[in-house]
């Protein structure tokens, strides 16, 4: 039984890694989107693997869910893709993108199931080698500059993260996880770990101040590649930082997450007002919904459950979002939300797929996201930690008011004008279906599905 | 000399190229300073390799000196305008910086000597631990994306050489070739790009 889940696991890391020789192929798009429909309908049945070590890999609560979430938004980004890129044809750029994503996909798959710390060190620095050229399929000046500031500063912030590798393995003398994650050593090596963790992978989750490249690089990346990055990429990094801290959270550890986590926090809050663009805005809210992610993990209990939630409500709300800002910009040409008016009649399916996916990216009910605010708030309050309790309500007050207000000025401001244009089916489909996937999360939820 | 006292010297004059790195605006010796450097590291993996029976160290320190050395180096040298040894990048407050990383150097030694000596007892990892932080602050103060790439390498080459201080990593040659492979996207990345100095776009600012 347990080699059958081993290969099952091997088979289905090879989906991605086989479908990125579509660059070869003609029927590139065809191919690689049939690949994603078959590891999408393969997470499904990883859900229901029971929590194990096979062989190199291991399942456990948290990684089932992000191998879910990671093969359904990049099935939903290579269908929108073939919509988004159609002026590209069949251009070698739109090959390499597809193949570029798959093996991206790969990258992350492998990060989240490895058993080791160094293997998921190099998958997480993996993804980073094989995404940044996703940024430029279009080889814009802007993309270009997003893509330098992207691979310089995530690649150096991993850097830090290797010391965290190192020192694990200086005090263990391996680097299995799940043998390290019950060993319960306290070593004083171990607290710099965590800080080193911290800051390394940090950087990639956009922890706060080392989150420099985030709103440029999802700003400016198209925006099926914007859904993948905040969507599945960063959560996939906030779960590596969760496993190091598992191992790492001795002393003061925990409290300087904290610092970090509530000044990110309170950093969007000051910025998120004064934001002029359509996925710039996200960009930061991606900023807020990870940080609430790593606050729910950290604090454990009811908060990891709600971590999950989140995790799992926002990988499909926040594609949501990126497509319909990628509509917006294919149909308005703009991301400046000053220019973006009377959507509610000229784009009424986007409208509404923005401003659900607005909502739940926000945390509103009746999202998962909302429920997810709700039992880590609820876990700090019992933590007896009444300030940060206070300091996340008040920040996530400001940015949903923020979000909001800005995306109801696009929609239901300069309505006059009525010319009714929407982009192709495909994307209008796959951003309506992530949303409705978003929603769904609640009821899976409700219905015991989730625990 | 005895090999411990070689592999010191060594480390060393990695520790100056360091600092080697922040000095100046002419952007070839920036690529120099990858050669340099990447062929110190080399040689040091290459004798520790010898002297410990290690093939492990042997094969890194030939990727290295292939990779880094020559590779990467000649690719950014093929970049450079023509008359590259004359091409001088646009950052500002340069000898300011200078000052900053002699400063820097001396309080990441300090702080390395504090809170990680203790623990590891290697003094070879305290000059990885130095080269990372003025690695980090060549990224951070230039804007020319050559001086911010060698910026990333002496990144590169002080974790190799902070794990070969304190402790073999069991992965280290796959780590070191996926760096070098992760180094080899950024300067495709260089080489497509139109300017060679970072941009304030409109649009990727607030």
């Amino acid at each position: 039984m347990i080699f059958s889940i081993e290969y099952y696991v091997y088979f289905i890391l090879s989906i991605p890694v086989f479908t990125s020789s579509s660059y070869f192929f003609r029927n590139f798009k065809q191919l690689s989107i049939a690949g994603t429909i078959i590891t999408a309908v393969n997470s499904i049945i990883v859900l229901l693997i029971p929590n194990g070590i096979y062989g190199p890999f291991f399942i456990n609560s948290l990684n089932r869910y992000l191998i879910f979430t990671v093969s359904f938004v990049y099935m939903f980004s290579s269908i929108f893709a073939s919509g988004y890129h159609r002026k590209l044809g069949e251009s070698k750029n739109l090959k390499l993108h597809y193949s570029l994503i798959n093996l991206f996909t790969f990258t992350m798959l492998f990060t989240l199931v490895i058993d080791n710390f160094g293997l998921m060190w190099i998958g997480l620095e993996a993804t980073t080698a094989s995404s940044a050229l996703l940024l430029i399929v279009e080889r814009e000046r802007n993309q270009l500059e997003a893509a330098w500031r992207y691979v310089i500063l995530v690649s150096s912030g991993l850097a830090i993260a290797l010391i965290s590798v190192l020192l694990i393995f200086d005090v263990y003398g391996h680097l299995t996880i799940t043998s390290i994650t019950n060993s319960g050593i306290d070593n004083p090596l171990l607290a710099i770990a965590g800080v080193t963790a911290l800051i390394g992978f940090g950087t990639k989750i956009g922890i706060f101040p080392m989150h420099t490249w985030l709103p440029d690089a999802h700003s400016q990346a198209p925006s099926e590649i914007s859904a993948m990055f905040s969507g599945i990429l960063l959560p996939v990094a906030v779960y590596c930082l969760y496993e190091f801290y598992s191992v790492t959270s001795v002393g003061p550890v925990q409290g300087i997450y904290l610092v970090f986590i509530f000044a990110s926090l309170i950093f969007v809050a000051l910025v998120m007002p004064s934001q002029t663009q359509t996925k710039r805005m996200f960009a930061y809210s991606t900023m807020e919904n990870m940080s609430i992610a790593l606050l729910g993990l950290i604090t454990g209990g009811l908060g990891y459950l709600g971590a999950i939630l989140i995790l799992l409500s926002h990988a499909f709300g926040k594609s949501g979002a990126f497509y319909s800002s990628g509509n917006i910009l294919e149909i308005y040409g703009t991301r400046n939300i000053s220019m973006i008016r009377g959507m509610k009649k000229r784009m009424p399916y986007t409208s509404s797929t923005l401003i659900l996916s607005s909502l739940a990216v926000t945390g509103a009910p009746p999202f998962a996201t909302f429920i997810g605010e709700f039992l880590i708030i609820y876990q700090l309050i019992s933590m007896g930690r009444i300030t940060a309790v206070i300091i996340l309500i008040i920040t996530l007050f400001i940015i949903s008011l923020s979000v909001m207000y800005k995306v109801s000025t696009m929609i239901f401001d300069g309505n006059e004008i009525v010319d009714k244009s929407e982009p192709a089916l495909s994307q209008v489909l796959v951003t309506i279906t992530a949303v409705v996937m978003s929603l769904g999360i609640t009821f899976f939820y409700l219905g015991g599905m989730i625990a | 000399m005895t090999i411990s006292e070689i592999l010191d010297v060594i480390a060393v004059s990695l520790l100056f190229t360091g600092i080697w790195a922040q000095i100046g605006t002419y952007v070839m010796s920036k690529v120099h300073v990858i050669i340099v450097q990447s062929l110190l590291l080399s040689a040091y993996a290459i004798y520790l390799g010898i002297t410990t029976s290690s093939l492990d160290l042997v094969i890194l320190g030939i990727l290295t000196a292939l990779l880094r050395g020559f590779l990467t180096a000649y690719i950014l040298y093929r970049k450079l305008p023509e008359r590259g040894n004359m091409f001088r990048e646009l950052s500002k407050g340069i000898p300011s910086i200078t000052i900053l990383s002699v400063i820097l150097l001396v309080i990441s030694l300090a702080i390395y000597h504090e809170v990680f000596f203790p623990y590891t007892g290697s003094n070879i990892g305290g000059i990885g631990f130095a080269m990372m932080i003025q690695g980090m602050l060549l990224v951070a103060s230039r804007k020319n994306k050559i001086a911010q790439f060698s910026g990333y390498i002496e990144e590169e080459n002080a974790i190799i050489l902070l794990s070969l201080g304190i402790i073999s990593l069991p992965l280290i040659v796959e780590i070191s070739v996926l760096l070098d492979v992760l180094a080899l996207v950024i300067v495709s990345a260089v080489l497509i790009s139109e300017t060679l100095e970072t941009e304030n776009l409109p649009e990727m600012i607030g």
